[in-house]
């Protein structure tokens, strides 16, 4: 991989240093403990709210027979989007060979089997009686999205979990090297991963082609899940759903919030983790741009999206986009649109603002507008059937979540941070060896 | 499935007779004096108000909505409650002679329901009434059909009149005779009575034939059926054959199960293939994408599995 290699003496010099880097923040975290006790603590009053939940049934969020599919789903949609970004970074961009990426692929995909992993947990929030799920597999139908749902996924969490843990074994053989004095527990996760790595060309062979087949592998299965999590709405003949560009404007509104929720986390490690010497300004740089494409890509789906259909105004069409641009739900709406994307977008081809600081601000402004935008989708529609129902509750034409909704909608999200701070806490989060790779480090000397 | 045929067609004749009628004024609805002075011939008794009840139920409801609770539909002029006194104030035969004839949006039921079945749901809808009114009742039964049965009733010159009626496999055709006995108890066939031929169909009876005749000296009339007329599961068709100047020759009728009809086949969609069907019958296509997609997709992870699982062997 490399072009030019470095002498014996500079591969263990450079190696040495790198491993000391990448390794430090594994025994040196600062207000670590602090952090996770934050996260179980909250875990507990979400546990609670769940609690509640299971006890009384779903009549203590705010869904009714309008609006069914409330936050929860909206959730689960953020969730599953932000879980691309594993395929993008070291699927798409990695096949592409960009060598810049090599640093954040670690990153990206903990962000990404973090996000899958409670995708499926967020839809089981979502069910009154949990204890059904199995029906969904005894009765599933094939003809129903909602089967190749919850198999995509759980599919994707099992590849994402591949491509996170394969690029592991070398590292592993690492840190039980440098790091012999972990706690015993600790050691047997590596002594399991490592799987006597002693960084023999055929174990490099393997490693490698294993990596690429999955490379290839993940990028239908990634496309596979949010298309068919579009298709949960556009198999439907609601209008604001029912629509042809479903599957595409979801996935290109995927990338959008993976990018950015990449380059908070990049930014987050380099400041925290000390990795300033990995995680470059250069990296944000790219990141930056990286954000203009794929938020371009966005708009122009959302130009599709809501103009077409606004040009024609057909009845059913005109109540719900009426209420979206001037109506009940246009704040939020041109929020979203402009201050959450146009605007972040439009900065960043600035090279001046493609700065970490402000980046991570733009960054937080477009994740936050990719939530609201979920909800956007899922929500408002459900507000205008086509045969209103009658003789209900004034109530039930209203959706205002919760607490114990906000509640539970927030907890998956700690969830996510927790899973990401044990992975972090774990393994180091930028790859030893490929890193070392690319700095020309003599391969056989890593393990 | 009938059910729901029946209900698109009475939609589909309320939205046709809707258009027509709106808008008109409604003019009082004059039964001619004659008319209105016929008495119910039909003996009253609990079955017969039964069957007038299922009767309503099928081919009025709709429009006129449950007795005495005004939700009938809200068409100008407005389906009378026939429990409302508007309703009861008319004569039994101002009833018959209205539904004999219908107006506007109100159907023409002359020849969908037989007569006697038109009376007994004047019975049925007379037992709303305030006052008992059933006293002038006459003696005879209702069109109650068991198949293959007739009677005989009130009578031509004060003799009894019968009516069989046979099916002729060969050349499709049904056959009436009407005779009446003489004082010897001897059949006697009867010229000149008019006798129409019904089939019946789940909502109302279906005319065989383009017009009425009449019997020939031999008291002998006969109807070629069609063939592929649609019956049940086993091609059976229930035909009915009556006299129809009651007034003038009596009441007379018979009715015959043949099975010359096209055997209906069910057709049961929801065994079928399809997208909106169950798991079990669902399309081929989807299920073997499904399947291998996912053989594909897992058969891959488990090779990349143990492949990677050979690192740890000493030889690679
Ligand atoms: C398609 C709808 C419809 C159906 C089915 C229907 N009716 Fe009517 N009926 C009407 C309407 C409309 C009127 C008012 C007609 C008018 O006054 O011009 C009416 C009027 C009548 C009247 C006269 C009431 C009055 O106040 O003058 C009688 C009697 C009557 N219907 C009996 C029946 C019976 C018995 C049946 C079932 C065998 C029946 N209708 C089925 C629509 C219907």
């Amino acid at each position: 991989m490399s072009v030019n290699k470095l002498s014996t003496e500079e591969s263990y010099k450079t190696l040495n240093k790198i491993e000391t880097d990448l390794l430090r923040p594994m025994t040196h975290h600062k207000g670590l403990e602090l952090w996770i006790l934050f996260l179980v603590l909250f875990f507990i009053i979400g546990g609670y709210a769940y609690f509640i939940q299971l006890r009384d049934g779903l009549g203590v969020t705010a869904m009714r027979d309008y609006t069914s599919w409330g936050m929860y789903i909206g959730n689960f949609v953020f969730f599953v989007a932000a879980s691309l970004i594993g395929m993008f970074i070291s699927s798409v961009l990695g096949l592409l060979k960009i060598k810049w990426i090599t640093p954040i692929t670690r990153i990206a995909e903990m962000i990404a089997l973090a996000f899958a992993m409670w995708a499926g947990i967020v839809i089981v929030i979502d069910m009154g009686r949990p204890d059904r799920l199995l029906n969904v597999f005894l009765h599933g139908r094939f003809q129903s999205p909602i089967l190749w749902d919850v198999t995509v996924v759980s599919t994707y969490v099992a590849i994402s979990f591949l491509l996170l843990f394969l690029p592991l074994i070398p590292d592993a053989a690492v840190i039980r090297r440098r790091l012999p004095g972990l706690p015993k527990w600790q050691m047997k996760i590596y002594d399991l991963l490592y799987l006597g790595w002693e960084a023999r060309p055929g174990q490099y062979l393997i490693i490698k082609k294993s990596m690429r087949i999955l490379a290839i592998l993940i990028i239908p299965v990634a496309l596979a899940i949010h298309t068919v999590t579009s298709w949960l709405f556009a198999s439907t003949l609601r209008a604001g759903w029912d629509t042809a560009i479903f599957g595409p404007y979801f996935v290109s509104g995927a990338f959008v919030a993976g990018v950015a929720a990449v380059i908070i986390a990049m930014y987050f490690f380099r400041y925290n983790y000390k990795l300033g010497d990995y995680i470059t300004d250069f990296h944000f740089n790219r990141m930056g741009q990286v954000l203009v494409l794929v938020s371009a890509i966005y708009i122009y789906f959302n130009l599709n999206e809501y103009f077409v259909p606004a040009y024609k105004m057909r009845i059913a069409e005109k109540v719900h986009l009426v209420e979206m641009f001037t109506g009940h739900w246009s704040t939020l709406f041109w929020f979203t649109q402009i201050i959450c994307l146009v605007i972040p977008a439009f900065l960043l081809i600035f090279k001046k603002m493609r700065r970490p600081s402000i980046m991570l601000w733009l960054s937080v402004l477009v994740l936050l507008g990719a939530w609201l935008k979920r909800f956007l989708i899922v929500v408002p529609v459900q507000q205008h059937p086509y045969l209103p129902i009658q003789n209900v509750p004034d109530s039930f034409h209203h959706y205002i979540p919760t607490g114990i909704e906000i509640t539970l909608t927030i907890l998956p999200i700690v969830g996510v941070l927790l899973i990401i701070t044990i992975i972090a806490k774990l393994f180091p989060v930028i790859s030893v060896w490929e890193v070392a790779h690319e700095k020309g480090v003599d391969e056989s000397i890593i393990k | 499935m009938m059910k729901s045929n029946s209900k698109v067609l009475i939609a589909i004749y309320f939205l046709l007779s809707a258009t027509v009628v709106m808008g008109q004024a409604t003019e009082p609805w004059v039964v001619p004096a004659a008319k209105k002075s016929v008495k119910n011939p039909v003996a009253v008794s609990t079955s017969v108000i039964e069957k007038g009840k299922s009767l309503y139920m099928a081919n009025c409801k709709s429009c006129h909505g449950d007795p005495g609770k005004g939700n009938g539909l809200p068409l100008v002029p407005k389906p009378t409650d026939p429990a409302s006194d508007k309703y009861q104030a008319q004569t039994d035969g101002e009833m018959f002679y209205k539904m004999q004839n219908g107006r506007g949006a109100m159907p023409k039921f002359a020849e969908v329901i037989p007569d006697n079945d038109k009376w007994a749901i004047i019975h049925f809808v007379r037992t709303f009434s305030k006052k008992k009114n059933s006293a002038d009742a006459g003696k005879i039964m209702p069109d109650t059909l068991p198949a293959g049965s007739s009677f005989t009733s009130t009578s031509l010159n004060g003799k009894p009149i019968t009516l069989k009626l046979k099916f002729n496999e060969p050349d499709s055709t049904l056959i009436a005779t009407v005779s009446t006995l003489n004082e010897d108890g001897d059949l006697l066939p009867v010229e000149g009575v008019p006798v129409g031929f019904f089939l019946k169909r789940y909502f109302g009876s279906l005319p065989v034939g383009e017009e009425i005749g009449r019997t020939d000296k031999d008291g002998r009339i006969e109807v070629a059926v069609p063939r592929n007329l649609p019956g049940d599961t086993s091609g059976l068709l229930h035909f009915i054959a009556r006299v129809t100047d009651p007034e003038v020759y009596g009441i007379a009728m018979d009715s015959i199960g043949a099975s010359c009809g096209k055997p209906l086949v069910i057709v049961n969609i929801t065994e079928e293939r399809t997208l909106w069907g169950r798991s079990r019958v669902a399309p081929l296509y989807i299920i073997i994408t499904f399947f291998g997609a996912l053989a594909a997709v897992w058969g891959t992870m488990g090779y990349v599995v143990s492949n990677v699982l050979k690192i740890a062997q000493k030889d690679v």
